[in-house]
């Protein structure tokens, strides 16, 4: 490829970084997310890094085919999409590590969360590139919507909430909100892409407004917003081990399921 | 003086790839074919990582020689001899100091069944067996220091290490291998990997953590290797760059560690890491993707719970980001002359695609894309969205802390584990 295939990309994808789907409307979405999960018990970070961590997360959120951003001329795969949206974590997670005490109980209930909903995913990864034999974005959506609920139930661990909740005060509070509407977007693109064509068919009349995919993403990721803010009230003063018990049963269930899916597909070919 | 020494070797390195394409030279039986260009550069960076690492010493000069021979020879005496004389002079341990013999073994072995003492004799991949394969992989796995493993860290000399990995390079020349020690190799060095991170997280120190933080790109680099594809091959020549990266770094701890030695995007540890999922994926081995994730995040963890040095290492971090975002131009420059060398031992499941304007990406037989990084557009988004990102953050008020009041690791660790479940072994306390 050459020199002007670089400017394009570049030139095609920068807008994206600003407006839609990442920068404003990220800065916006963890505002008001900010708002939507905020407790009175908080710890305070250095503001060091913040920004830092955030560069990745929101080139990897601009990164994402979310419908109305047009068609990016230079892909990502999950993994990479995957690793830079946690980069703020990671990086709030070495300052807590460093830090006063209670930062350092704020790192251990991060990081409770954390470690019940990576294995999920990592297995969820593995028996996507077991079947599609792809991580590129495009064709993870192709695996049906199993791979996405497994996607969707880790969400709750990794964003915080429920029994593992923990919030930081300050800049790292927005960095954090930002990162768990990046994290959101993925599933809501794995959602929309399963959604769209059966929403078209059952509803001819409206057909147009719902291919365009806007309106569906959009109405997916306020869905989702409220279904994780139920689940973080109705969980808050459950028991940590319990939760996470249920959480990996559950999981280790859909991934059987899902596993079984792919063997079957793969016997019948 | 070690940075003087450290800037000459790199540009000696530097000249040396300009050069290559045009260089292959031969006579005093030697041969300078693509395997031995791409050994030769990363001997310049291992010596370069030594020297910022203060470690370079007369014993290490001593073994150029034999280093040389093993990797340019022509003839399998010589390479035997230069191994076992480079293993003698180079290991750390009984263990190390055998692992050269025992390639020099095999190759001997190989020589004598085959009745030649040429690579390039025809009659040799008739005669390579199974058990030249295990040997040769015992011998990488025993070099590199990762068996036995115990709980005190014995990291190979860098040139011994690039060494013992240079045979299961050159054996996709001699002839076909059996699937089956891809996956033994991916095994061997993914378990090496994840026990090294799991020692490292769990090190007192800062300097065992660092060694074995370089233990763990080492195994990291052996996982892909016998993938036979040219993805696998050249994620692991790029994870021994990663290591060497890493050696240089955990020398003394800079702020920007996590850069040079983590694996953040889009830097050459990153790369390295997600070109071997890459070559995971498309191999048909896609389990290897969870420890090579768990590698990625891990590495980073330790890195960034490290306590700074008063260095920045900025010089090593920024060449881990050019690294990283220029690895399609360092591959196509350098590294595509020894995949057309062994493509002939290679199969097509796993070619990475190189796009020197936009990054890389890996493909399988089907020219399915299976992942993809643009690196030098990411490079670029960056750059705009870190200049924004300074722009708009202006949220300074640092609030006073008392960081007197701290928890020791041990205790951490446990809390922890009590909140996990399936993990804990006792009730969790009620003071979080």
């Amino acid at each position: 490829m050459t020199f002007d295939a670089w400017r394009s990309a570049v030139g095609d994808a920068w807008l994206h970084l600003l407006l839609y789907p990442s920068g404003l409307a990220l800065l916006l979405l963890g505002l008001v997310l900010m708002r939507v999960f905020a407790t009175q018990a908080e710890v305070t970070l250095s503001p060091r890094g913040a920004w830092a961590g955030l560069v990745p997360l929101v080139v990897a959120v601009a990164g994402l085919p979310l419908p109305g951003t047009g068609e990016m001329r230079a892909p990502l795969d999950l993994l990479t999409v995957w690793l830079a949206l946690d980069a703020p974590l990671l990086l709030a997670l070495a300052l807590a590590w460093r830090g006063a005490l209670d930062q350092q109980w704020w790192l251990i209930k991060a990081l409770t969360g954390w470690l019940v909903a990576a294995p999920l995913q990592g297995l969820v990864l593995v028996v996507l590139g077991w079947q599609t034999r792809s991580l590129t974005l495009q064709a993870t959506l192709e695996l049906g919507w199993p791979a996405g609920l497994v996607w969707a139930i880790t969400l709750v661990p990794l964003l915080q909430l429920g029994p593992w909740r923990c919030e930081l005060s300050g800049p790292w509070a927005l960095a954090l909100n930002m990162r768990r509407a990046g994290h959101c977007g993925v599933v809501v693109l794995w959602a929309v892409h399963q959604l769209v064509p059966r929403l078209a068919a059952w509803l001819p009349s409206r057909a147009a407004v719902i291919e365009d995919g806007r309106l569906p993403a959009a109405l997916l990721l306020l869905g989702l917003i409220l279904a994780l803010w139920g689940i973080d009230r109705v969980g808050r003063s459950r028991s940590v081990l319990r939760w996470g018990r249920a959480w990996w049963l559950f999981g280790a269930l859909l991934l059987g399921w899902l596993a079984a899916q792919t063997l079957a597909q793969f016997v019948a070919r | 003086m070690r940075r003087w020494l450290t800037g000459g070797l790199l540009l000696l390195a530097g000249a040396w790839m300009g050069l290559a394409p045009h260089i292959a030279w031969a006579g005093f039986g030697l041969h300078v074919d693509g395997v031995a260009r791409a050994w030769l550069l990363l001997g310049c960076l291992a010596l370069a990582a030594l020297a910022w690492a203060e470690q370079l010493n007369r014993r290490t000069l001593l073994a150029l020689l034999p280093w040389t021979l093993a990797v340019c020879a022509l003839d399998l005496r010589l390479v035997a001899f230069g191994a076992a004389i480079t293993s003698a002079l180079l290991g750390r341990s009984w263990l190390q100091r055998c692992a050269g013999w025992l390639q020099a073994g095999v190759w001997l072995w190989l020589g004598w069944q085959a009745h030649a003492w040429s690579w390039s004799a025809p009659t040799l991949g008739a005669f390579l067996t199974s058990w030249h394969v295990f040997v040769l992989m015992i011998s990488a796995a025993f070099g590199l220091g990762l068996l036995p493993l115990g709980r005190t860290p014995c990291a190979p000399a860098p040139l011994l290490a690039l060494l013992m990995l240079l045979p299961l390079f050159r054996i996709y020349a001699v002839g076909p291998i059996n699937w089956g020690w891809a996956v033994a190799a991916a095994l061997l060095g993914a378990g090496a990997a994840l026990w090294c991170l799991w020692r490292a997280v769990d090190s007192a120190t800062a300097a065992q953590k660092g060694e074995w933080l370089v233990l763990t790109w080492w195994a990291t680099a052996l996982a892909p290797v016998l993938l036979a594809s040219e993805a696998a091959l050249v994620a692991s020549w790029s994870l021994a760059l990663a290591a060497l990266l890493a050696l240089a770094t955990c020398a003394d701890h800079g702020r920007l560690a996590v850069l040079s030695a983590g694996a953040l995007p889009p830097t050459l540890p990153f790369m390295a890491l997600w070109l071997g999922a890459g070559a995971a994926l498309t191999g048909g081995l896609a389990v290897l993707l969870l420890p090579l994730w768990l590698i990625c995040v891990g590495t980073t963890l330790v890195l960034l719970t490290l306590q700074p040095s008063a260095r920045w290492g900025t010089g090593r971090a920024l060449l881990a980001l050019v690294g990283g975002i220029g690895l399609p131009w360092l591959l196509e420059r350098f590294f595509s002359t020894t995949l057309q060398q062994l493509g002939a031992g290679l199969s097509p499941f796993g070619r990475p695609l190189l796009w020197p304007w936009i990054g890389l990406s890996v493909r399988d037989a089907g020219s399915v894309t299976a992942t993809t990084v643009p690196g030098v557009v990411l490079g670029a988004l960056f750059m705009v969205a870190a200049a924004v990102g300074v722009l708009l953050w202006r949220w300074r008020s640092t609030p006073p802390t008392d960081t007197s009041v701290r928890l020791r690791p041990p205790t951490l660790w446990r809390l922890l584990r009590q909140r996990l479940p399936l993990v804990q072994r006792d009730r969790p306390s009620d003071d979080l």
